[in-house]
């Protein structure tokens, strides 16, 4: 019987080639794309759960008030959960991490690029990393005891022992002891919130905590506990109240405790080891999905119900040679299913196709085969039975339910199907991709917007390079450089578009105390702001005619002198400051020569700059304070390059750089695309959203095209009938059309709130964006009804060109 | 066999009730050739489908084989249909996606007959009606008589006691038309197959051994077309 059922099934799909394809090429599409938006969210949501006690670990988190609002880092004193793990039997270990993210180190007497962790012994206690080979406990002076990734060992040390290897250091000029690899750890899996090809260990006992540092201490470590079975973060966090007391916490700084399986989703610090997913990211694309199923499962119920006449048919044919209505529900069911399982199948084909695609898009690495695990099986049976019982149950209910007598009459089977509930659907539709086509169209204006917003310098045409040890170097590397006519001018600054985060310091001003300012500071040469064309609004730049610029404690130097002298000569050094600064504080005009005298922040303000960006647009300028410095030892340098040739000159700068700084490998970057590196998950999300905006709105007129070819072949003695009578093709199309496309302009009313809504929301995350107009969702409308008067008026024009004789002669 | 007693069947619109069939009494014995006569909108097919479980009367008793049938339930009026009652249309309604074979062969499978039993009634059906040539082809292939050849084979393969047929040579030209009824006049007697059509043409009333005239949902005991004259 169900070879029957199948037969008749497929001798259904095979006979209407034209509507199978549109039913389940629509389904294949929309599947295939919630498989993908599925496999990416289980990526997602695997954060970190792959180490054994993930629900015990935790990541410590500051908690500082500052003007009455907590906000939240993740770097503070070293030692801290030593000392809370010797407080608190709950704790069974704590460990710290640090990184500098990719650093060079030399192998085999090359300089590569490794992601470099640099952890306590207590790491791999916490975090079941597996070893493969080796061990982690070996010690030795003068050298760093590391563990490298199985990956980096067979790269690497194809025909030797990685073990015992010596790898060597960037020279800095920081201390660089050499590294002992000491063991092979089994790849990091790339669902994990850092990345690791070597990880540096040492002994935990390095530095203690018995107090809160006033100072503020050494704070560059990512800190984590791991907590005893059964116990919850709960517990501790009651009791820290006593601890603040004992070791002498700031009242307005707390911990708090962040799950490690939530910082990939739920942590967006600047900080953080990796850029982190978004949970928000998570729901909109589960939404997306959920809705280009919809709209696939819409077309299915649409051209089941408009071949329903004929189906009806069939099934009254079917009950008065015997057939029970339980059998004809076992049929059309699982017809339905053969159809949908049938689009499973090429979409499970399609998956392996688009995956690539997908990676190289949002640099992520989804593989096929994780397809196979017990969650995403749920997930597409959970999937597959909503829309079986959606768009097949009722369809076969209704079919199996008709009077047989009625049907082999020709009596068209009313009540639920009539043209309503697919105007309904249809609007339905068109409303999710009339949305979807406002949202891309809307990103793609915010992005446009904020890749050509004026940053309040030039960025085309600035390479930059980031030289160690320059020192007195610099002056005259500079020198040598500008000689080429390729480079115009070179300025350096402590400041650079990757890292603008790093020197944050809080201002007060002494006269009101409780109000801070989180100001940006930066060492800039005197040619920093001129190389870059940055605006001056009031006085002058830094300029070497002034020993005042300089004056005070020289931070490049190789002895930084806190003299007593030099500390005064400082309270009135020269500083540049910009505008949201000078309206931070709050300053009176006129501005140039005042002396400020503020807590962290003091000098004699020489110039005003207009407010430029240094990172992304999601925030606003912060205040900025600028020094003058005479030999910066590790900046980064600004060169403006001649368009013309700037091959040439990257030529000469890397033969100049290999003559100062011999020991170093040469690397630089265009300031603009670093700067386009900042936006570059806006980018993918206008790319994605896109890609589902143009499938959504196929699915849609796939059904459209159908249902208009549908009509078109019912009404062809209507049209025959109005032709003879004397109507124009015209006039017949527009009859044809304008059903549709009233449907769609319904829909783009309805779809308009939507959009706007959801787009107002998006765009609060930025602090300059674009305002919503009407136009934007004018255009998107335009675009859809465009769309679909194409997709209808084939049809029409066709069904309206057909001889009437024809057509009236087949009644 | 079949016993009617005071059937009536009406449609109520708005406050109007139109009644199709009203008042019928009639007593059918086994082994009879019956054939329904009258003016379109008489109610003749009405009365076929009422006949043949597909439609319930409004009032009246019903009696198939001594059962009332007006109190069967659902089941089990299914399951009488199955094993008693075949059908055969005007338009023939053979399933389009099946071939003349699987055509035949589809009431088996709904009754759960087991495969080689069926084949090999189906087989037999063939070569009674002369079809094995044509077993693989689809309807769309035959000429209607054809069809309406194998549409008599599906409705008989399951061996039913009663067949009833709506204008069967309706579609049909002359030549086909015969042919049917040589069909029927042998089920009828060479099995004992009671058999009742509904038809407009004297002709093939002529086959038949027992008319009943229709007029206005009301059974006219002589011949109407006469009586207008």
């Amino acid at each position: 019987m169900i070879k029957h059922y199948i037969k008749i099934a497929w001798r259904n799909l095979s006979t209407n080639k034209f509507y199978s394809l549109i039913n389940i090429g629509g389904l294949a599409i929309g599947l295939a794309t919630c498989l993908m938006i599925l496999l990416y969210v289980f990526k997602e949501l695997s954060y970190d759960k792959h180490f054994k006690n993930h629900d015990q670990i935790y990541r410590l988190v500051l908690e500082k008030e500052v003007n009455g609002e907590w906000t939240r880092e993740l770097y503070f004193p070293t030692g801290l959960p030593y000392a809370l793990k010797s407080e608190f039997p709950e704790i069974k270990s704590a460990t710290r991490i640090n990184s500098f993210g990719l650093k060079y180190f030399k192998i085999q007497g090359e300089y590569v690029k490794l992601d470099q962790l640099r952890v306590d012994k207590s790491f791999f206690e916490i975090f079941s990393i597996s070893l493969i080979r080796g061990n982690t406990d070996e010690s030795a002076s003068g050298m760093i005891m590391a563990v490298i990734s199985r990956h980096i060992a067979e790269l690497y040390f194809p025909d030797e022992d990685p073990i015992g290897q010596i790898i060597y250091q960037k020279p800095a000029p920081w201390p660089t002891p050499p590294l002992k690899v000491t063991g092979i750890i089994e790849n990091i899996p790339s669902n994990t919130h850092f990345k690791a090809d070597i990880i540096e260990f040492s002994e935990e006992n390095e530095f203690s905590f018995d107090a809160w540092p006033q100072n503020g201490g050494t704070r560059m470590f990512h800190q984590y506990i791991e907590l005893t079975k059964n116990t919850r973060w709960e517990d501790i966090s009651r009791k820290m109240p006593s601890i603040y007391k004992k070791y002498n916490f700031p009242k307005e700084i707390r911990l708090s405790f962040q799950p490690v399986t939530d910082i990939h989703l739920y942590s967006d610090f600047p900080q953080d080891l990796e850029p982190g997913g978004d949970i928000r990211y998570i729901y909109i694309f589960s939404i997306v999905a959920i809705l280009l199923l919809l709209i696939a499962g819409i077309n299915y119920i649409n051209l089941t119900t408009a071949k329903s006449m004929k189906r009806s048919r069939e099934a009254g044919i079917c009950k008065t040679i015997g057939a029970s209505r339980s059998q004809l529900l076992t049929q059309f069911i699982g017809e339905s299913l053969f159809f949908v399982f049938f689009a499973l199948l090429i979409a499970l084909l399609m998956v392996p196709m688009a995956i690539p695609f997908f990676n190289s898009l949002y640099d992520k690495s989804i593989v096929f085969h994780s397809l196979f695990q017990p969650g995403v099986i749920t997930g597409i049976g959970l999937l597959l039975t909503v829309l079986v019982l959606s768009s097949c149950l009722y369809p076969a209910l209704f079919l199996s339910s008709q009077k047989p007598t009625r049907v082999l009459k020709g009596i068209l089977p009313s009540s639920p199907f009539n043209f309503n509930l697919r105007k309904i659907l249809v609007i339905v539709q068109f409303s999710i991709s009339g949305a979807l086509i406002a949202c891309t169209f809307i990103i793609f204006w915010q992005i446009s917007y904020i890749s050509n917003k004026k940053l309040g310098y030039n960025k085309e045409q600035v390479l930059m390079i980031r030289p160690n040890n320059m020192r007195e170097q610099g002056k005259s590397f500079k020198q040598e450089l500008l000689r080429h006519p390729g480079i115009m001018k070179a300025g350096t600054s402590s400041w650079s578009p990757e890292n603008p985060y790093s020197s944050y310091t809080t201002v007060s001003d002494p006269k009101e105390t409780g109000k801070e300012f989180r100001f940006s500071f930066n060492e800039v040469d005197p040619d920093f702001m001129p190389a870059l064309d940055m605006e001056l609004v009031k006085g002058r730049f830094f300029s070497e005619e002034f020993p005042a610029d300089f004056q005070g404690i020289d931070f490049g130097s190789n002895r930084i002198e806190f003299s007593d002298e030099n500390m005064a000569l400082q309270k009135t050094r020269s500083i540049i400051l910009n505008e949201t600064a000078i309206n931070a504080l709050n300053l009176q005009k006129p501005y140039i020569n005042q002396v400020l005298s503020h807590k962290g922040l003091s000098g004699k303000i020489i110039g005003v700059i207009k407010d430029f960006n240094t990172v992304s647009l999601h925030q606003k300028v912060p205040p900025m304070a600028f020094y003058a410095w005479k030999n910066p030892n590790r900046a980064t340098v600004y060169l403006r390059l001649v368009p013309q040739n700037i091959k040439e000159a990257l030529s000469y700068i890397e033969i100049k750089w290999k003559k100062f700084f011999p020991n170093q490998p040469f690397e630089f970057s265009f300031l603009d695309e670093t700067l386009d590196q900042l936006y570059v998950s806006e980018k993918r999300l206008v790319r994605l959203f896109g890609i589902f905006a143009i499938l959504a709105i196929g699915i849609s007129c796939l059904g459209l095209f159908a249902l208009a070819a549908f009509t078109a072949e019912q009404r062809t003695k209507e049209i025959g009938i109005r032709k003879v009578l004397g109507a124009s093709v015209a006039n017949v199309v527009a009859l044809l059309s304008k059903d549709f496309i009233r449907l769609v302009l319904i829909a783009i009313v309805i779809a308009t709130p939507i959009a706007w809504y959801a787009m107002n929301l998006w765009l609060q995350g930025f602090a300059y964006r674009i305002e919503l107009q009407w136009w934007m969702f004018v255009g998107a409308g335009l675009v859809a009804v465009v769309i679909a008067m194409v997709t209808v008026s084939g049809q029409s024009v066709r069904a309206a060109m057909a001889d009437p004789v024809a057509s009236l002669h087949s009644e | 066999m079949i016993r009617l007693r005071n059937i009536d069947k009406y449609v109520d619109k708005k406050f109007q009730r139109t009644f199709i069939l009203k008042n019928i009494d009639l007593d059918i014995s086994e082994g009879e050739f019956i054939t329904i006569m009258g003016p379109s909108g008489a109610g003749k097919s009405t009365l076929l489908n009422i006949l043949g479980f597909l439609d319930e009367p409004s009032e009246g008793e019903h009696y198939f084989l001594n059962e009332p049938v007006h109190q069967l339930s659902e089941k089990k009026k299914s399951q009488y249909h199955r094993s008693h009652i075949g059908f055969v249309f005007q338009a023939y309604h053979l399933l389009d996606e099946l071939t003349v074979y699987e055509n035949i062969e589809m009431p088996l499978l709904y009754r759960k007959v087991k495969t080689k039993e069926r084949k090999a009634m189906v087989a037999d059906m063939l070569d009674r009606f002369n079809m094995v040539a044509k077993k693989d082809l689809f309807p769309s292939q035959l000429s209607g008589g054809q069809q309406q050849v194998v549409g008599v084979a599906r409705a008989i393969i399951g061996g039913p006691r009663l067949l009833l047929a709506d204008e069967p040579t309706g579609n049909l030209h002359s030549e086909q038309s015969q042919q049917i009824m040589e069909l029927f006049k042998r089920l009828n007697e060479n099995d004992g197959v009671t058999i009742i059509q509904v038809t407009h043409s004297d002709e093939m009333a002529s086959y038949s051994n027992r008319i009943i005239n229709l007029r206005d949902g009301t059974i006219v005991r002589k011949n109407p077309y006469r009586l207008i004259q």
